[in-house]
């Protein structure tokens, strides 16, 4: 199947790893202040970006001994902020052992327009995401 | 990826004892990849003063769900030393996150140190 994030501004495969989480955010937050978000926009980047890499990181490959690769594709394109989090693990599912609280998910939800979680092509899970670039189009984090 | 850009603030976490305590100071982006130092800084202080423990949250630029963790966790760890956790939250993203998962209901939260 054709590889969505074919020409966008990045593609990025890291290790599934605790010091991928502030590299992506990092990255992906770039992105979005140079394309002009600010404030409430770029902050709910930064959040839903971080919460959804370190729940590939927590769960992904919880069933491995070591870690596997996070696909991360990222693009502007009119006023969105397009971002695609993929792994290639085990899959989302009730997990009694989280050691999270549940926070990830509601957090992503209150930050972008738009939100798809599925599995993945690779077999694991894909989390797509949309955010508005514009402050006053995106919820004020309250 | 080059993950350094401006709002790449080293990560320092400081611990101190004082009279009422023991305060800790967290700076930079707290976050899955650094919540473990903090945890790890203060288990290296592990002769446990008594006094409540008062986390210091005004020079952190980001935090998301795992710091919220971690504040729940050393809140726990707290009561059951008979301590009480308090958070210095400061402006910001920060303490909307506490206020959006509902910290301030649980953990004793104030804007500044001269609040305490």
């Amino acid at each position: 199947m054709t590889d969505p994030t074919t020409g966008w501004a990045m593609r990025e495969t890291l290790p599934a790893i605790p010091r991928s989480v502030p590299l992506v955010r990092r990255a992906v937050a770039r992105l979005a202040a140079d394309a002009g978000a600010t404030g409430a926009a770029l902050e709910g980047v930064r959040l839903a970006v971080s919460e959804a890499m370190s729940n590939v990181v927590v769960h992904a490959y919880r069933d491995r001994d070591e870690p596997g690769p996070v696909h991360v594709g990222a693009t502007v394109t009119g006023d969105r902020l397009l971002v695609r989090i993929c792994d290639e693990g085990c899959g989302m599912g009730p997990r009694l052992d989280s050691p999270g609280l549940g926070l990830g998910l509601p957090l992503i939800a209150r930050s972008v327009d738009a939100l798809d979680v599925h599995h993945g092509d690779a077999g694991g899970t894909e989390i797509r995401m949309a955010f508005s670039l514009s402050a006053f189009s995106t919820k004020s984090g309250r | 990826m080059n993950g350094a850009g401006e709002d790449d603030v080293p990560f320092v976490v400081e611990v101190a004892d004082d009279q009422g305590g023991t305060s800790v100071t967290i700076s930079g982006e707290l976050d899955l990849s650094t919540a473990p130092a903090v945890v790890a800084t203060i288990d290296g202080r592990a002769d446990a003063s008594g006094g409540r423990l008062v986390v210091d949250l005004r020079d952190v630029s980001f935090m998301d769900s795992a710091g919220v963790r971690l504040l729940m966790n050393l809140d726990l760890r707290a009561r059951s030393e008979g301590r009480e956790l308090v958070i210095v939250r400061g402006p910001g993203p920060v303490a909307d996150l506490l206020d959006i998962c509902g910290i301030p209901g649980r953990i004793r939260t104030v804007g500044d140190v001269a609040e305490l």
